[in-house]
């Protein structure tokens, strides 16, 4: 049975690779487009942040891709079936994230999964093996990503406004407000590392407590950073305070990214492992070595083929500045950082999409497609069930060869 | 490989809307020189200028049409997608009236009373002046767009537009004068003269009206949403 192990490995691997190298050019689109950082920083803060985001907080997406679409407890007489199912799910989500890539369009390797494990699902053993209120929860989670992306991007985005550009002193205001903004992301970082955390488990008010002395650590760090001596009074002085502020956003993106993604490669392997594993279909094993494999593919597939995409995004993406990039890319973390910790797998690419339009409508950015939106919605609503069937059809053949 | 977030992104039509701005200034620098050889005489001259104009006029239609073609209505912009084609369809009036004051000229060679050329050439300073401060706003535009609105660079665009508005109205008194002038001279000058000369006060008048008209497209860009 190990071989099945090793085969969903290979394929884990290969998906977090994949994953690495397209998804991690989204997340770090409006840092390279903003110039805050060039390529090749972006690629090492997008691969170590990737890593990390997974390692701490990438266990509870894992957990529902694994256990929380189809009822694994009903497969514990034909764990054979289950192993296949999840291998297939993996294998299948990744070939139509391919056929799709080679289509062009833009779909997400998160709503292929998801279709993918529906798919073994009902094929294996019917529409009672899925749960579905975990399902429409996902869906969702898919509608409300982005709007919630966007909100919160255009509150930041109104508070950049309101608090830097609409007072007498720029640079001041910009040396008061960063440390504040950035010591909020360190909060909820913080808190989404140890508040019932994969291997750490910190109760909610200590959590707090600890999160809170990492934010003025933050403030403190971030205010440090933004010492810099900077004459005059002028705009662009703003924008390159809040290019060193974007350092900290990118990061923020890459852990997040790897908290919510890792799931798409690594959840099936997990599924199969706890199953093997463990007799009874109760405990979900999330072995560190697997999350360690799946996290350094991420990271690997980021340094080797995402450079390619995040210098082309880099490129062509240069109607951003820091102060919007930065804007985006709080809303888009913060996000997918709290859909991660709720275990629902989101699309990082769409919800970057959605944070961006927010920056947009707050009369941000000078001109965005909105076209982008419907071919969005039609990958998705596509990317569900041509993933489930694949995995359907190619499950209903092996089934009788294994 | 298609990424979404690229698709995202569109140039900003700004970008293209100051380039059509600068060469419309370029067209109108034109003016002066016009008058200057009509003044002396030289037709020859006038013929090499007006080609000039009509290739500038020209190029400044391109981009506009380039402008206009990338504008579908699913574009998410910080400004009224209506604003910003009005602003164009003003912007562009300016080559296109150098072109038609271009080709009065060349209609039939007529020569600079004498009694008009001082006036005149306040005139045309005045002309420039204005339309130079609509392009001055246009620039300012950019600060308005980098503090997303905020109300400072409003007001700073406000003042620049009333002095948009008292610098046509000085056009407007001085086209007046000097048409008076033209009438004054009945006797001196053939009706046909008299014709083209009340048309090519008309015609310069108006390049001030339409950059006044730019004033009032951006502010209604920038008003609150």
């Amino acid at each position: 049975m190990i071989i099945w192990l090793i085969f969903s490995l290979l394929g884990a691997g290969y998906m977090a690779f994949v994953l690495g190298g397209n998804d991690a050019a989204n997340a770090m689109a409006t840092s390279v487009g903003s110039k805050a950082i060039d390529y090749k920083r972006a690629v090492i803060i997008a691969a170590i942040a990737n890593l990390i985001g997974a390692l701490l907080v990438g266990g509870h997406v894992t957990e529902t891709i694994g256990k929380g679409i189809v009822k694994i407890e009903l497969f514990i007489n034909e764990k054979k079936i289950f192993i296949l199912g999840m291998l297939l799910s993996l294998i299948s989500a990744g070939l139509w994230v391919q056929i799709a890539t080679h289509l062009g369009m833009p779909i997400s390797t998160t709503h292929s999964i998801v279709g993918a494990v529906i798919g073994f699902g009902i094929f294996a053993g019917g529409f009672n093996y899925v749960y579905w209120s975990k399902f429409l929860k996902i869906v969702l989670s898919w509608i409300i990503s982005p709007i919630l992306g966007g909100i919160v991007s255009f509150i930041i985005f109104k508070i950049i406004k309101k608090f830097i550009f609409e007072t007498k002193n720029l640079i001041l205001s910009t040396k008061r407000i960063g440390p504040f903004l950035s010591s909020f992301v360190f909060f909820i970082i913080t808190l989404s590392v140890i508040y019932k955390g994969i291997k750490i488990k910190v109760p909610l008010f200590q959590s707090i407590i600890i999160s809170i002395s990492f934010s003025f650590l933050g403030y403190i760090i971030t205010w440090s950073f933004l010492r810099v001596e900077e004459r005059g009074n002028g705009y662009s002085q703003v924008e390159r305070l809040f290019a060193i502020l974007q350092i900290l956003t990118a990061t923020y993106m890459g852990f997040s990214h790897g908290a919510n993604d890792i799931a798409n490669a690594i959840g099936p392997s997990c599924a199969i492992y706890s199953i093997m594993k463990s007799g009874s279909t109760k405990e979900f094993l999330i072995p560190i070595w697997i999350l360690f494999f799946g996290s350094f593919s991420l990271a690997l597939g980021t340094a080797l083929f995402g450079y390619k995409v995040i210098k082309t995004v880099g490129e062509e993406v240069t109607e951003i500045t820091p102060t919007r990039g930065f804007s985006a890319e709080f809303g888009c973390a913060t996000t997918v950082l709290i859909f991660s910790k709720l275990g629902l797998p989101i699309s990082t690419t769409h919800t970057i999409v959605g944070a961006v339009i927010g920056v947009g409508i707050a009369r941000g950015i000078s001109s965005l497609n909105l076209g982008v939106i419907k071919n969005i919605v039609l990958s998705w609503i596509l990317t569900v069930p041509f993933s489930a069937i694949l995995t359907g059809i190619t499950f209903t053949i092996l089934k009788f060869i294994v | 490989m298609k990424i979404p977030i690229l698709k995202l992104f569109k140039k900003s039509p700004f970008k293209p809307l100051r380039l059509h701005m600068e060469k419309s200034i370029e067209t109108i620098s034109f003016l002066k020189e016009l008058f200057d050889f009509l003044s002396k005489g030289d037709y020859e001259k006038i013929e090499e200028i007006a080609e000039k104009i009509y290739k500038l006029e020209h190029e400044c239609d391109k981009i506009k049409d380039e402008i206009r073609d990338h504008l579908p209505k699913t574009l998410l912009l910080p400004i009224a997608r209506t604003d910003l084609l009005s602003l164009i369809h003003e912007q562009d009036e300016l080559p296109d009236k150098v072109e038609d004051i271009a080709v009065l000229l060349t209609l039939k060679r007529i020569s600079m009373p004498d009694e008009i050329k001082e006036e005149f050439s306040i005139f045309l300073e005045r002309i420039l002046d204005t339309v130079n401060q609509a392009f001055e706003i246009f620039k300012e535009m950019d600060n308005v767009f980098e503090t997303t609105f905020s109300k400072k660079e409003i007001e700073k665009i406000h003042s620049l537009i009333n002095e948009l508005e008292e610098k046509e109205w000085k056009v407007d008194k001085k086209a007046c004068k000097i048409a008076k002038i033209i009438l004054s001279l009945e006797n001196k000058l053939s009706p046909v003269e008299i014709f083209l000369w009340m048309n090519i006060i008309k015609e310069l008048s108006t390049l001030a009206d339409h950059a006044e008209s730019m004033g009032k497209s951006i502010r209604l860009m920038i008003a609150k949403v």
